[in-house]
């Protein structure tokens, strides 16, 4: 039961991370698509 | 609040223990510690190793491996497949516990007969010379990486692509020289930045575009030296910033250096943190002397390397994800209350142990996975265990372990110097507290003298072409003597460094694809020596009690002017703060108020 909490909050700084990591693979993707080119 | 001063064991100066400590170490049942936090982190790094490899057998299926030890030490050690295997089980290996003989040297003769995993690869396909890596693809030399695919030569890449020379990096993408920066594509000489894109030569800079050799600068495009310029003007000055030449980068750095040196730097790097103290900290609170404590890392003290949810913890290097209760802990995450344990995962209720997997109420135990109830490797009921942990216990103070330098081990101290794993040249004790071989013989630390390498040297440094548009294909089939070595003769060399040079080095045919794409002069270092170089440019794991070096109307000295009136008018700035740069630097350091005005 522990563990689940301290999973459940680790969610907390978990997200953020992953929301960047979406974000920067995006301004990636746009970056070599149409600014690059 | 009482504080109580001790003299540590180790380097016999005093140190404090607050009354907030004690009340840790009477939450977690521990004695306060004999050795002081500084010697405290050394032996927690000295138990840890990424970088020295060796070339060895392995003593279960005789296949040539890559290990972490070297052939002459005293550890029996597996390749990958047959550590991780099920043809053999760690508790065969258990012992009976011998009240008549210290805890620490019975722990550690169980310690030489364990195998020890080579390198641990997880999930990886064609990585070479790696080390605690998980889901990479064709990587060479980089450690503790995560999702990576081709990456050369880099410590902690997380979701990285296509670079090179990177230390700690988090999204980066055709990067190269990256110090502790994140969400990078097309940067080069990257330090402490986040968010860049097509940037060279930048300190904590945040979501800046095409910019060059700049300094604090947000959100910012077009720059170079800190000066703003039109896209046009840009693209007509930024070619005479040409790093595909090695002239041009040397002559590039030292005029970043230049500016670097003029320019405030804040007096902590801190990003969404509150009430903490301590140098690189991200998303955390209320933590005391951490460094690099990225990303949740709460009610904590003397962490180093931590993130990802780490609650109530003392004295943990690289630990986390989910781990709360840990105390002299290396190397561990998914952990809760483990004590005095190295390289652990998912363990709950562990004391002096290494490389447990699953386990839960373990003591004195090496490489179990999945069991319950251990002492020395040897599975007891839950009742004879808990009879037996509180008479070890007490008999760890009652015969003690005594060093050959009179340090004497008790129950809350963590493993003896004399018993780490590596010897100080080859751990991270060496990376971020370097010694020469004379001073850490002297220290008490183990001393591992390098391999002699017969190198047969094609080309020097001076002969290699300055651009990266003049070399040759062939350069691949050479053997490139490191800038750092002096080469008497064709087989004999004198290294100048104390930072694990190797003396000479290769260039991959990756390697020099992802130099001619992204039109970078190559090193002339050997990739060791490029790696200490980066270690350098992070502040110690120190902290000094300093003053605000603003002025009113400039900084100290006179050598950089506000651009903004300050809420101090033109008088001294009164701010103290605690920081990882000490006054003989020559930074100029702001506090946070200062920093803030001048630069956000």
């Amino acid at each position: 039961m522990h563990k689940l909490k301290l999973k459940i909050e680790s969610y907390k700084y978990l997200l953020p991370i992953i929301f960047k990591t979406v974000k920067f693979k995006l301004k990636v993707w746009w970056h070599k698509k149409f600014i690059k080119r | 609040m009482i504080n109580e001063t001790q003299k540590c064991q180790k380097c016999k100066k005093n140190f404090v223990i607050e009354q907030e400590d004690f009340n840790f170490y009477k939450k977690i049942k521990v004695p306060p510690p004999t050795f002081c936090p500084d010697c405290r982190l050394i032996n927690r790094l000295i138990n840890l190793s990424e970088l020295t490899l060796y070339k060895d057998e392995c003593d279960k299926c005789g296949e040539k491996i890559v290990s972490l030890f070297s052939p002459e030490t005293k550890y029996p050690v597996y390749c990958n497949t047959c550590w991780w295997g099920d043809s053999w089980d760690a508790v065969d290996y258990g012992i009976d516990y011998d009240f008549n003989k210290s805890f620490f040297e019975q722990y550690y003769d169980l310690r030489k007969i364990v195998p020890c995993q080579a390198t641990n690869i997880r999930n990886s396909i064609d990585c070479k010379y790696c080390n605690g890596i998980i889901r990479c693809k064709n990587c060479t030399y980089i450690t503790s990486g995560m999702q990576s695919i081709n990456c050369y030569y880099s410590q902690t890449p997380l979701f990285v692509k296509d670079s090179m020379d990177c230390n700690f990096a988090i999204n980066a993408d055709h990067s190269y020289e990256v110090v502790n920066s994140g969400g990078l594509y097309n940067t080069k000489f990257t330090y402490f930045s986040d968010e860049c894109m097509d940037c060279s030569f930048i300190f904590n800079c945040l979501g800046c575009t095409n910019c060059f050799g700049c300094i604090n600068l947000r959100n910012q495009k077009y720059c170079i030296f800190n000066k703003k310029y039109t896209k046009e003007e840009y693209e007509e000055e930024i070619k005479k910033w040409d790093l595909g030449s090695y002239k041009t980068i040397k002559k590039a750095e030292e005029k970043f250096l230049e500016l670097y040196y003029k320019t405030p730097r804040r007096f902590a790097l801190t990003l969404n943190a509150t009430n903490v103290s301590g140098d690189d900290i991200q998303n955390s609170k209320n933590c005391k002397n951490c460094f690099s404590a990225t990303h949740g890392v709460e009610d904590c003290k003397y962490i180093f390397h931590g993130g990802l949810l780490l609650k109530d913890s003392y004295d943990v290097t690289l630990g986390g994800d989910k781990s709360e209760l840990l105390y002299q802990v290396t190397g561990s995450t998914e952990c809760q209350r483990t004590f005095f344990s190295r390289a652990c995962n998912n363990a709950v209720d562990v004391e002096y142990s290494e490389n447990l997997y699953d386990c839960s109420n373990c003591f004195g135990c090496s490489k179990l996975r999945h069991k319950k109830y251990c002492i020395l490797n040897k599975q007891y009921t839950k009742e004879e265990y808990l009879k037996l942990i509180s008479l070890i216990k007490k008999q760890m103070d009652i015969v003690p372990f005594v060093d050959k330098n009179g340090i004497i081990y008790k129950y809350g101290d963590f493993y003896p110097f004399d018993h780490a794993m590596w010897a100080y040249n080859e751990s991270w004790g060496h990376q971020w507290f370097p010694l020469n071989k004379e001073e850490a013989i002297k220290k008490g630390f183990i001393w591992h003298d390098n391999v002699e390498r017969n190198y047969k040297i094609t080309i020097n440094t001076n002969d290699l072409p300055d651009h990266i548009n003049d070399v040759p294909l062939n350069i691949i089939d050479d053997v490139i003597a490191c800038e750092h070595s002096i080469w008497k003769s064709k087989d004999t060399c004198e290294v100048t460094c104390n930072e694990q040079c190797t003396t000479a080095f290769r260039i991959l045919p990756n390697e020099l694809s992802l130099y001619r794409s992204m039109k970078i002069a190559l090193p002339r270092l050997c990739p060791n020596c490029r790696h200490y170089q980066r270690l350098k440019k992070n502040n110690p794991i120190k902290l000094w009690h300093r003053k605000c070096m603003c002025s009113g109307l400039c900084s100290e000295g006179g050598m950089y002017k506000n651009t903004i009136k300050h809420s101090h008018g033109d008088k001294l700035c009164s701010n103290e703060f605690e920081t990882a740069i000490n006054n003989e630097r020559k930074e100029i350091v702001y506090c946070k108020d200062c920093y803030q005005i001048e630069f956000i």
